[in-house]
């Protein structure tokens, strides 16, 4: 039986009704790529919060939770991201009053900080346990990691031009600098001889599991499970960049037109 | 193929000539740095390679006593650090990298020329300290990873260990400063029209390797750290008994040292594809996807440290992951391999020497690879690990791989370093006799390994089985080494007597072919707009895929050398004796730690940050003193912003190591005092007084850069009151613990305490220095509007040094005060 909490459920229709609205009003209707990158992202922040991984989450196991922190942080909000038409956002992110603010906290630095910070205390153990698990902060921590995902994302993903995205190779480098705050914190984790998370040392765990190595997994989907899923990431942006770079320089530095050879003959060979 | 007559160079500076002795101690030229990087190393080469000649003597017949045990395990220690950091990495980075960076991307020297001067002297010092132990005795005897607890002073009460550490730690700052220069080099300095997409494959690597560094090495200095402060402190980093456990030094070294498995193997991928198209007569094969598995491999190293302590039992699935990041790496690995063979398919081959080395190295590469894919996986690794197998599969990756590419680009470039050949049919006799008795010597240890032979062992019993091949292995390494001698002939020779070349020699494609050989010191005469990859090949057979044979365009650019008129309108750094003696300050600093006297280490560590304060009062900053910064910058960055940002990446993982090493031990900690000793209020007060001093950073900024000199010096003298308020209230807490009984080697809290914070505080220390030598510049009206930018690198640094207190701050005080549930 698929289980599901009520307002889980409805905050989810929430956000999928605010996309709708937002079309509704402003009288357009996103690209049919966008759409199914908003739905998949809906779809996915509805298997990660219901359900199984929901369950196991949220009371059992360590692994489950930080499967569904990944697919909170890296999944939903860049599906989110490439979902939203730039019509959309404009009202929002232009208004007067949010622009100073948005601007200045969309910056890659402070974003890139923003994130790590959060994403260190969160696995802080003392504080995971007392804080993250209290019935009234549960919903609360999953809002706040899509919002960072989001805000992490957003550097790479703008839709508006007005905030325009990082060049490719900063990019890149973004991506391969993430790759310190999430070994500072999944490296610990995996490598500890001892359970660190109190709440998950008790229970069932899946796959029959002990507390120890559920941990281990959890640290493992956080380390290198993130880590290859942002290779391929940085492996679409890539490709991009090396197909773009040629159609997309200044006309000074196209190649000259080709000269024509003559006098095809053997050149000495040294 | 247009020769240069000699005479010409001498007139108008070849850089090899002029200034004497004196000239080239000061020198700050990329291509003399690089010229004395490559004899450094090919001398350190020739001691690591006896060292191993030694170590096969040893081993030549069992029950053998030609070395003591003692000796032998030096002798096998310094063979493999000598060979890793003395010879190939700097031979990669040192020697090829500076002499080709600027030359292949179009510049006249790199972003730093002083800062890349320094590196060398730092890095020669930094070997001769490795090699103490020559001299008084007690050369490093631990391995090349000196492992925990063996490097402790129970177990090695010597200086042994302590040449190592202080060794590293040397040789680790000159890593991580070139590694900076060469990252802004590449990144800003590129000329015109040289986009990432166009760069040559050597650069590519080297790129890519420059990260690697800067975020690998703090790893391992963090480590060394420990390990100092565990042999001169009394502390407890990887002793048991406190409740620490040496396991972390393995984490703390192969986080930097699988990285630096690429950083020795990517630079040897770049030269390869070099060389390869230039006999082949055809572009690299796939040029996208090799740049980007070289990203892509440097992206994996980092998470695949753990397939060296599959024998630490890390259990089953963290040995399941990281096998299988392992194998991962296997693919872009194969990739490369793919596209040299694909370059050389069909091309019109022409196998001079340099050819030959690196043929020789896609084959003997690849078998190395191959075994490497083998102990991927955890299980068989179990099988293998600390047996001769493993030798086997390094060296074939190292010095069937790494050192043959090094080998070949050696004779290709040999012609553009000092404008002569090498000789062809001594090389020639090299590759064979190297490459015979390279496999001879190796190849029989993979079955050594298999028949069960460990690693490190002094000596076996003759019944054992092994006595044959190792003796036969023992014969062919003294052969090997005998064909060095050869190579190192032939240079000699060649240096004074091989046949002259001329610009592009081998008929070239990139663009450090069209300037003279050797080239002038100021590389271009005019800075070069490059139209496309291959842009020298372009310039002269008009498409990248000519095959060459046609004739070449009749106005092919080869540089001219400068008229004088010219020169004198190049502005070119001054030679500067500051990095020489700055080095000195850091090599007296070294022997300080080694002698365990102190105060040699705050003078040589004064000296070194007095040379840094007469520098910047010259008011000539480093910026003026740059050859250019035009081209293809896409940061649009000074080089200095970006070279302390670049900075600040590499200060983050040192901060991130020190940081984790905390949250680890804290709870690992035996007894009092523990976390809730931390004052919290007075902690908050000089938190709050060091965000202040962050605001007032900003406004001192604001006023420079409004060409306010009074209000800008003002608030940076505040902002130097307020750090040192910081300061002083650091102090007052360490003093109050102190008088409590909290010790720096009381427990593993403590330890780990007074480490991190100390580092802060050290941190903001220079801070503070860095602030008043800055605000007394403003007072004397030094820095204006256009200078500003001083005083915004200036700033970043100390918010950057903020922002760390305020992760410490959460981290370490802030979170005490929640108890576990």
């Amino acid at each position: 039986m698929w289980e599901a909490e009520p307002e889980v459920v409805l905050s989810i229709a929430l956000v999928a009704l605010t996309y709708v609205a937002g079309a509704l009003v402003l009288k357009r209707r996103p690209n049919s790529r966008r759409q199914i990158a908003f739905w998949s992202a809906i779809v996915v922040l509805f298997l990660a919060l219901t359900g199984p991984l929901g369950a196991y989450a949220r009371g059992f196991s360590f692994s489950a939770y930080i499967f569904q922190q990944m697919l909170l942080v890296f999944v939903v909000p860049p599906l989110m991201l490439l979902g939203l038409p730039d019509w959309m956002v404009r009202p929002v992110m232009m208004n007067r009053f949010v622009e100073p603010v948005a601007r200045r906290i969309t910056r890659p630095l402070f974003a890139f900080l923003t994130f790590s910070m959060f994403f260190a205390l969160l696995h802080y153990p003392a504080l995971c346990d007392q804080v993250c698990h209290a019935r009234s902060f549960f919903g609360g921590i999953r809002v706040a990691l899509v919002a960072v995902g989001l805000l992490l994302w957003w550097p790479m993903l703008s839709p508006l031009p007005e905030y325009p995205r990082l060049s490719y190779p900063m990019q890149i480098l973004y991506l391969f600098l993430l790759m310190i705050p999430m070994t500072a914190v999944a490296a610990p984790i995996t490598m500890a001889e001892t359970v660190l998370y109190m709440y998950y040392a008790m229970g069932q765990h899946p796959f029959g599991l002990t507390p120890i190595a559920d941990q281990v997994l959890g640290g493992l989907i956080m380390w290198i499970g993130q880590g290859v899923y942002i290779m391929f990431v940085f492996s679409g942006i890539f490709f991009r960049w090396a197909q773009r770079e040629d159609t997309e320089i200044p006309a000074i530095n196209r190649p000259p037109a080709r000269v024509h050879v003559l006098h095809p003959q053997e050149r000495p060979v040294i | 193929m247009a020769a240069q007559p000699k005479a010409l160079h001498l007139e108008q500076g070849n850089y090899l000539e002029g200034g004497g002795i004196y000239g080239w101690l000061t020198t700050i030229d990329h291509k003399r740095i690089a010229v004395l990087y490559g004899i450094s190393a090919l001398v350190l080469m020739a001691l690591g390679g006896t060292e191993a000649m030694l170590v096969r003597a040893q081993l030549i017949v069992p029950d053998n006593h030609f070395l003591t045990a003692d000796f032998y395990n030096q002798m096998f220690t310094m063979h493999g650090l000598t060979m890793i950091f003395l010879v190939v990495m700097p031979l990669e980075t040192g020697f090829f990298g500076n002499f080709l960076i600027p030359l292949q991307i179009g510049a006249r020297d790199v972003a730093f020329p002083r800062l890349n001067a320094l590196s060398y002297w730092i890095f020669l010092l930094g070997a001769i300290a490795l090699n103490f132990g020559w001299i008084w005795g007690g050369l490093p005897n631990g391995g090349w990873f000196g492992y925990a607890n063996l490097s402790s002073r129970a177990y090695s009460p010597g200086l042994n260990i302590d040449y190592y550490d202080v060794g590293l730690l040397i040789l680790g700052i000159s890593s991580v400063m070139s590694a900076l220069n060469f990252f802004v080099t590449i990144v800003n300095m590129r000329a015109p029209g040289m986009t990432f997409m166009r760069m040559p494959m050597f650069i590519w690597a080297l790129l890519v390797t420059v990260i690697l560094l800067l975020l690998a090495f703090p790893a391992l200095t963090v480590g060394l750290i420990f390990l100092f402060a565990d042999r001169y402190f009394g502390s407890h980093f990887y002793e048991v008994i406190a409740g620490a456990t040496p396991i972390l030094w393995q984490h703390l070294f192969w986080i930097f040292g699988h990285p630096e498995v690429y950083i020795m193997a990517l630079p040897a991928f770049g030269m390869i594809s070099e060389v390869l198209p230039v006999f082949s007569r055809k572009p690299l094969f796939g040029y996208p996807m090799m740049a980007y598995s070289i990203i892509l491999i440097a992206f994996l190293s980092y998470g695949v440290w753990g397939h060296h302590m599959f024998a630490t039992g890390m259990g089953p699935v963290a040995d399941s992951a990281f096998a299988i990041t392992s194998m991962l790496i296997a693919i872009p690995t194969g990739v490369k391999v793919f596209s040299w063979i694909a370059t050389i398919w069909g091309g019109r081959l022409r196998f001079t020497t340099a050819m030959l080395f690196a043929l020789g190295f896609i084959l003997e590469f690849t078998i190395g690879g191959l075994s490497g894919v083998m102990h991927a996986s955890a299980p068989i690794d179990l099988e293998q690990t600390d047996s001769y197998f493993i030798i086997a599969h390094f060296h074939y990756v190292l010095f069937g791989g790494v050192l043959m590419a090094i080998l070949s680009a050696f004779y290709f470039y040999f012609p553009k370093i000092c404008g002569r050949f090498m000789n062809e049919s001594l090389g020639k006799w090299h590759f064979w006799l190297t490459t015979i008795f390279f496999n001879c010597t190796f190849f029989p240890m993979h079955f050594l390994g298999e028949w069960g032979m460990p690693r490190r062992i002094y000596t076996y019993a003759p019944d054992m089985g092994w006595s044959f091949w190792n003796g036969f292995e023992s014969i062919s390494a003294f052969c090997l080494g005998a064909s060095f001698l050869l190579f190192f002939a032939n240079i000699a020779w060649s240096w004074f007597n091989g046949e002259h070349a001329g610009a592009d020699p081998w008929d070239a494609r990139t663009l450090e072919w069209s300037i003279p050989s050797p080239p002038p010191i100021y590389n271009f005469v005019k800075v070069p707009t490059v139209h496309s990859r291959d842009a020298f090949w372009v310039e002269k057979y008009g498409d990248v895929e000519a095959s060459g044979l046609g004739e070449k365009r009749v106005n092919v650019e080869f540089q001219p050398l400068a008229s004088p008129e010219e020169v004198a309108s190049i502005h070119m750094p001054q030679p500067s004796l500051y990095p020489i003696i700055m080095a000195g300050g850091i090599f007296l600093a070294g022997i300080g730690m080694l002698v365990g006297w102190f105060r040699l280490v705050f003078m040589g560590l004064g000296l070194l940050g007095l040379c840094a304060i007469a520098m910047s009062f010259e008011y000539r900053e480093w910026g003026e003193d740059n050859p250019h910064q035009v081209g293809e910058s896409f940061l649009s960055l000074d080089n200095r912003k970006l070279g302390i940002w670049s900075f600040i990446g590499s200060e983050c993982v040192f901060f991130a190591s020190l940081i984790s090493t905390y949250m680890v031990y804290k709870s690992r900690s035996i007894g009092v005092p523990d976390a809730q000793i931390l004052n919290i209020p007075l902690t908050s007060f000089s938190t709050f007084i060091l965000l202040m001093s962050s605001l007032l950073m900003v406004l001192a900024l604001a006023g420079f850069q409004r060409n306010d000199r009074f209000w800008g010096t003002f608030w940076l003298f505040g902002t130097a009151a307020f750090g040192l308020i910081f300061l002083g209230g650091q102090v007052y807490e360490f003093g109050s613990f102190y008088h409590e009984g909290m010790l720096y080697n009381s427990n593993l809290f403590s330890q780990c305490f007074y480490t991190l914070v100390g580092f802060h505080g050290f941190h903001v220390f220079l801070g503070v220095v860095w602030l008043i030598t800055m605000a007394i510049a403003g007072m004397r009206g030094k820095i204006g509007s256009s200078r500003a930018l001083s005083v915004e690198l200036c700033g970043l640094y100390w918010h950057f040094v903020d922002i760390v207190w305020v992760v410490i701050f959460t981290l370490i005080y802030l979170m005490r005060t929640i108890n576990r549930a």
